[in-house]
């Protein structure tokens, strides 16, 4: 991998990219434009504009069963999202996250059968309920070094499974629960499969969009400054442990609408769906995908759905190997990911500069594009 | 005759700072050494440089053996003893364990016994704490028990970095008579970085003064004492 | 009252396996600083190494002093090759290098030996002994045994031998370590190996109790991180105690508890990690430095 270059270019006004993943050779973009400038608003504009049309389009021309599996991965994604934003940006560790995902879609499915709540305010219910929740955790949780945050979160994703069994009554126990799904209403001339495609994307889009602005707002400078030097941020009035605790809470919150929007999909919820494995996999999509990117999410989220699907028809335990060598082997070569790799190409093409040292706005695309938070925490792995 | 340890157009960098700019010394066996200067001069630098902690280049020869590049511990089994700044003990050891681990090159278990014992004969302070973990020490003896630390190596090349720092001038006092005697006794190589040119020139035989990374007097300690310039900056009178 | 002394008793040796491992697990955070998650896998397909060895008809203590060697082996080789280059990288590094470890091993294991359940020979006769009158099964009192040996073999090797204490203060202070010319790495190996041999020590000791498949050491590994967490994990006294707390309160809560099914019984150990890092992070016996952020 090429070393970060230090050395300003021709017409660059100061400051670097800083990333890690520098370009090797004096390869001049296509395109260079200026981050923040109307042109370069337009252009993100019209490319999420596609995007979204993009992924509109394609359940009308899929089959049923393509259409169930990238239904998966919308909602595996906005999960990823939420894991992405605490530990990607917040560098906070977490091993529970299926919990979250567990808790809201055993509120969905609780909601819907048995106190017969019409589906779409299950997934606001599913929200509020794990925001709640992952408020209440994360204050205490919080102040504990990263090692035993990751142990008491690992406890977390342990206990579900059981806890789920536990509560029969309300949650149906080792059977699980059968959840009848949302019906097509009669004026849309779409299939279910499509329409429950594009329930879910109605949701994920504006939990993307939403998890974008986090990172860019107040919270997401909060939470770059925090990470970078928590010392400093505390003397300059940055509550930290109000801050984590409010990361800690959005990201439960995500994995609550997935959750929901999980049931809401296979319309049948399980203990065993929500086993620690799951929690694991989720931090697996994070890192595959990339650490601190949105892209990431989506990425990581198509792995996890695929790799699956094709590593099990070889062998039972080739999944496990692929996962478990990909993660270690991301850490070492691409600590950005999928998504890295992808951005060090785009960069080939197109280099958004950054403005000259002002304010230090951050550039477009995530706010830790230049991967501080990636795994490598500023220092590359001497291998 | 070669002197035991050579340093010869050493620059040191941390990182992008150039802290060294080309150092000349020359460390005769058996004799005391000097270096003298003003805070940030580069004398910390330049015995970290020595033990292989800093970014160097340039050439450092231990009797004719190339320091340059070798890692910390290599060049403490190759019998050069180091007590940084920091002291360099384990707080959370006691004052025996952490003797013991300054001999931890040596094979000979009886002479490290003894040498022990003539430790806490010289710092009887130790004796009376020798399982007490060395953290609950005064600074003083945190002082001698790194010293007698780096000792029990029996080292080629003693390296102290400012021993007096932070410790009242009484305990100071101990300590150079202390290292006087046993460079009289076993005729230990010392290069010493000091604030307190004082104590020592008492003690050396040359001496070295840098500022700014640079040597820029150098001479038997006699001489260098006498120096109008030395005098005024670092004698006071 | 008898069956109270067999329960505590059962407890201490169910404790004493999690103590093998927990007492893995505080070596590699007293050298390397971190929570090796991968440490029961470890351990389980060193078991499996023995089972293999055993089946193929090789006798049991060489299947098990094969698999111990193995076991030392690998260890020092994971810290050396996956460890060392990321080792001042972060927690969050150092957490997922070990979780893909976890997740690679455990499906190797898979791979090569299959999923289906299989039988493990103790090392101790079955039988009971009676000892003032109360009947304790020999395997148990067998495990407390080993456990105590290991416990007082450790003691020695750290305390009285140059070599544990410069293992110790490699992992207390590697900078002046080196100064005392301290190879700091190789210790730091020495300490993944040994603690590897303690995880398989654990395994083959568990193994015969459970059924010997991927999913071993999984549960035995959250029990393990409980008393490593309640005794603090940078104290090997403190892993072996919390362990033995844990044991023992898991079989009386199942025994004399009725709402504690086999199922739940997982949620003693969970609910101990709990509260022990939310109210006294540096457990009973650990130093509280290393647990405030």
């Amino acid at each position: 991998m090429s070393l970060p270059r230090k050395v300003a270019r021709d017409q660059d006004q100061g400051i670097p990219e800083g990333d890690q993943v520098g370009r090797d050779g004096r390869a001049r973009p296509f395109l260079r434009i200026d981050a923040g400038s109307r042109r370069h608003r337009t252009l993100r504009g019209l490319a999420l504009l596609a995007a979204v049309l993009i992924a509109a389009g394609i359940p009308f021309n899929s089959d049923r069963v393509v259409n169930g599996q990238l239904t998966l991965v919308l909602v595996y994604a906005v999960a990823a999202l939420g894991l992405n934003l605490l530990v990607g940006y917040s560098g906070q560790i977490s091993l529970g996250h299926g919990a979250f995902f567990a808790i809201g879609a055993y509120t969905a499915a609780i909601l819907i059968v048995r106190a017969h709540v019409p589906y779409p305010l299950t997934v606001p219910a599913a929200a509020l309920l794990t925001f709640a929740l992952g408020f209440a955790f994360g204050v205490p949780a919080l102040r504990l070094r990263g090692l035993y945050l990751a142990l008491v979160t690992l406890a977390l994703a342990i206990a579900t499974t059981p806890l789920i069994k536990r509560f029969e009554g309300l949650t149906g126990g080792v059977q699980g629960m059968s959840v009848p799904q949302p019906t097509v209403p009669g004026w849309l001339p779409v299939d279910p499969d499509q329409f429950l495609y594009l329930l879910v994307l109605s949701v994920a889009v504006p939990m993307f969009l939403l998890a974008a602005n986090l990172t860019r707002g107040g919270l997401g400078r909060a939470l770059v400054s925090i990470r970078d030097n928590e010392r400093a941020a505390t003397t300059m009035g940055v509550d930290r442990a109000r801050v984590k605790s409010r990361v800690f809470a959005w990201s439960a919150a995500y994995a609550g609408v997935a959750g929901a929007l999980f049931t809401l999909t296979l319309g049948f919820v399980a203990p065993e769906s929500f086993n620690l494995a799951l929690s694991f996999t989720f931090l697996a999509a994070i890192v595959i995908g990339g650490l601190g990117t949105v892209g990431g999410a989506l990425l990581g989220a198509l792995f996890i759905e695929f790799v699956p699907q094709y590593a099990e028809r070889v062998n039972q335990a080739l999944t496990g190997v692929i996962y478990g060598a990909t993660l270690i082997a991301v850490i070492y070569l691409m600590p950005g990911g999928i998504a890295g790799l992808l951005r060090s190409v785009r960069r080939r093409l197109v280099e958004v500069a950054e403005p000259p040292p002002a304010g230090g706005e951050p550039t477009g695309g995530a706010v830790l594009e230049a991967g501080a938070t990636s795994p490598g925490g500023g220092r590359r792995p001497a291998v | 005759m070669t002197a035991l340890l050579e340093i010869e157009g050493l620059r040191a960098s941390y990182g992008p700072v150039r802290a060294l700019h080309g150092v000349d010394i020359a460390v005769p066996e058996g004799d005391v050494v000097a270096i003298l200067g003003p805070n940030g001069a580069g004398k910390t630098t330049t015995l970290r440089a020595l033990t292989g902690m800093v970014r160097i280049s340039g050439r450092i020869a231990l009797a004719g053996r190339s320091l340059v590049g070798l890692s910390t511990s290599r060049i403490a089994r190759l019998g050069v003893a180091h007590v940084p700044e920091g002291r360099g003990t384990f707080p959370a050891l006691t004052v025996e364990e952490n003797l013991r681990l300054g001999a931890y090159t040596r094979r000979d278990a009886a002479g490290v016994r003894a040498d022990i014992a003539r430790w806490y004969e010289l710092f009887p302070q130790l004796a009376q704490r020798a399982g007490q973990a060395a953290g609950n020490l005064s600074g003083g003896e945190q002082q001698m028990l790194a010293i007698a630390r780096a000792l029990l190596l029996r080292p080629r090349l003693l390296l102290l970095d400012e021993p007096s720092l932070g410790l009242a001038p009484m305990v100071t006092r101990e300590l150079f008579g202390v290292l006087g005697l046993v460079q009289r006794e076993q005729g230990t190589t010392m290069l010493l970085v000091e604030q307190n040119a004082n104590l020592a020139l008492e003690l050396a035989d040359h001496a070295y003064v840098l500022e700014a990374g640079r040597t820029v007097l150098a001479g038997p300690a006699g001489q260098v004492r006498s120096d109008e310039s030395v005098r005024r900056s670092y004698l006071g009178y | 009252m008898e069956r109270f002394l067999q329960v505590v008793v059962d407890g201490i040796a169910d404790g004493s396996i999690y103590g093998a491992l927990a007492l893995a697990l505080v070596l590699i955070f007293r050298s390397t600083g971190i929570v090796n998650f991968a440490q029961g896998e470890m351990a389980m397909f060193a078991t499996f190494v023995a089972w293999g060895l055993h089946d193929g008809g090789r006798p049991l203590w060489l299947a098990l002093v094969a698999a111990f060697a193995f076991a030392f082996l690998g260890g020092m080789a994971i810290e050396r090759l996956l460890i060392r280059p990321v080792e001042g990288a972060g927690t969050l590094t150092l957490v997922i290098v070990t979780l893909g470890l976890f997740i690679l091993v455990n499906a190797a294991a898979g791979w090569i030996w299959g999923f289906t359940n299989r039988g493990f020979p103790s090392i101790f006769p079955s039988g009971v002994a009676r000892l003032g009158g109360v009947e304790l099964s020999v395997e148990s009192l067998g495990i407390i045994a080993v456990l105590l040996a290991v416990v007082a073999l450790l003691g020695l090797l750290f305390q009285r031998t140059k070599l544990g204490l410069a293992m110790r203060a490699a992992a207390l202070n590697p900078d002046s370590s080196r100064l005392v010319g301290i190879r700091v790495g190789r210790m730091l190996m020495l300490g993944w190996g040994l603690a590897a041999l303690l995880g398989a020590l654990a395994g083959v000791l568990v193994a015969p109790r459970l059924f010997l498949d991927v999913n071993l050491m999984g549960g035995v590994l959250v029990y393990a991180f409980a008393g490593a967490a309640l005794g603090g994990f940078d104290s090997p006294l403190g892993a072996v105690v919390g362990s033995w707390i844990i044991g023992v309160t898991e079989n009386l809560a199942g025994t004399y508890v009725g709402a504690v099914g086999a199922d739940l019984k997982v949620l003693v150990p969970l609910a101990v990690i709990f509260v022990v890092l939310l109210v006294r992070p540096s457990g009973l016996f650990g130093s509280p430095e290393v647990t405030r952020v």
